[in-house]
């Protein structure tokens, strides 16, 4: 196992966020956030951002409004 | 139809019409305010219409349209007022690096619970952090289509990322107010 730094634990804690890391790598990166002062609030926040943004909804589909304009744009092509 | 060579014209028809729910959303993602959405994405196939004769053929077209609509999106939100100063990149790395830097995580957390905030802190991000941040974390994007339609290198982009959410969180959590 690697002692890591802090530096070194939130470099990691992005690629941790997209679950690019071996077993090693997040066995390190968990053993420091164990026994950090600083990082784990931090990684909370990486993880709570990332969740919202996820989560961000959809929203309504394009209205037919848009599609009418949309179609009319293509069909009048750029001279238009 | 009368414009462009055919197989160009095909493909842009086939993108705005096809891709048309997805340009609505990400327009809707960075650009947060629902007004400015279709009024973008009309403005966008406008573009991509009129300026389709000097597509190079460096990417797919489709890919040309998202790069035109994220690239009009920043010009939107640059043009509206910040509430909220931007952290500099490499003071941003400096504060990363430093083992003493935190933030309270119940802060950011009550600082996402108000939309407002959120939308505040995204729109004081970088345009290629933003860009990056919102194609990858809202809309599922793989970092290696994202790199496509920004025309940029893949490691340039995975630093986007990791900046673009340490800047949401030293801005969320107030370390910079």
């Amino acid at each position: 196992m690697t002692q890591l730094s802090c530096a070194e634990a939130r470099a990691l804690a992005n690629d941790l966020l997209d679950g690019g890391l071996t077993t090693i790598e997040r066995s390190d990166i968990f053993a420091h956030i164990a026994t950090c002062a600083t990082c784990p609030s931090l990684y909370r926040s990486l993880l709570a951002v990332r969740a919202a943004l996820m989560a961000a909804s959809p929203g309504s589909p394009p209205s037919t409004e848009l599609r009418r304009k949309i179609a009319a744009l293509i069909d009048r092509g750029p001279s238009g | 139809m009368k414009f462009g060579t055919r197989a160009v014209t095909d493909e842009l028809t086939t993108c705005l019409t096809e891709r048309l729910g997805r340009f609505v959303a990400i327009a809707r993602s960075m650009l947060g305010n629902e007004q400015d959405v279709e009024d973008v994405v009309q403005d966008v196939a406008e573009r991509a219409i009129a300026g389709r004769t000097s597509f190079r053929g460096d990417a797919d077209v489709c890919t040309w349209v998202h790069r035109i609509l994220v690239n009009r999106c920043n010009d939107v939100i640059a043009s509206r007022v910040r509430r909220r100063n931007a952290v500099a990149e490499d003071a941003l790395d400096a504060l990363w690096d430093d083992p003493r830097y935190t933030v309270d995580a119940t802060d950011v957390e009550a600082a996402i619970a108000n939309r407002e905030e959120l939308a505040d802190a995204l729109a004081s991000l970088t345009p290629a952090q933003r860009s990056v941040v919102m194609l990858h974390d809202a809309q599922g994007w793989k970092l290696r289509e994202i790199a496509e339609v920004l025309d940029a290198p893949l490691p340039t982009v995975k630093s986007h990322l990791r900046r673009g959410r340490r800047a949401l969180v030293t801005l969320l959590g107030g370390a910079s107010r």
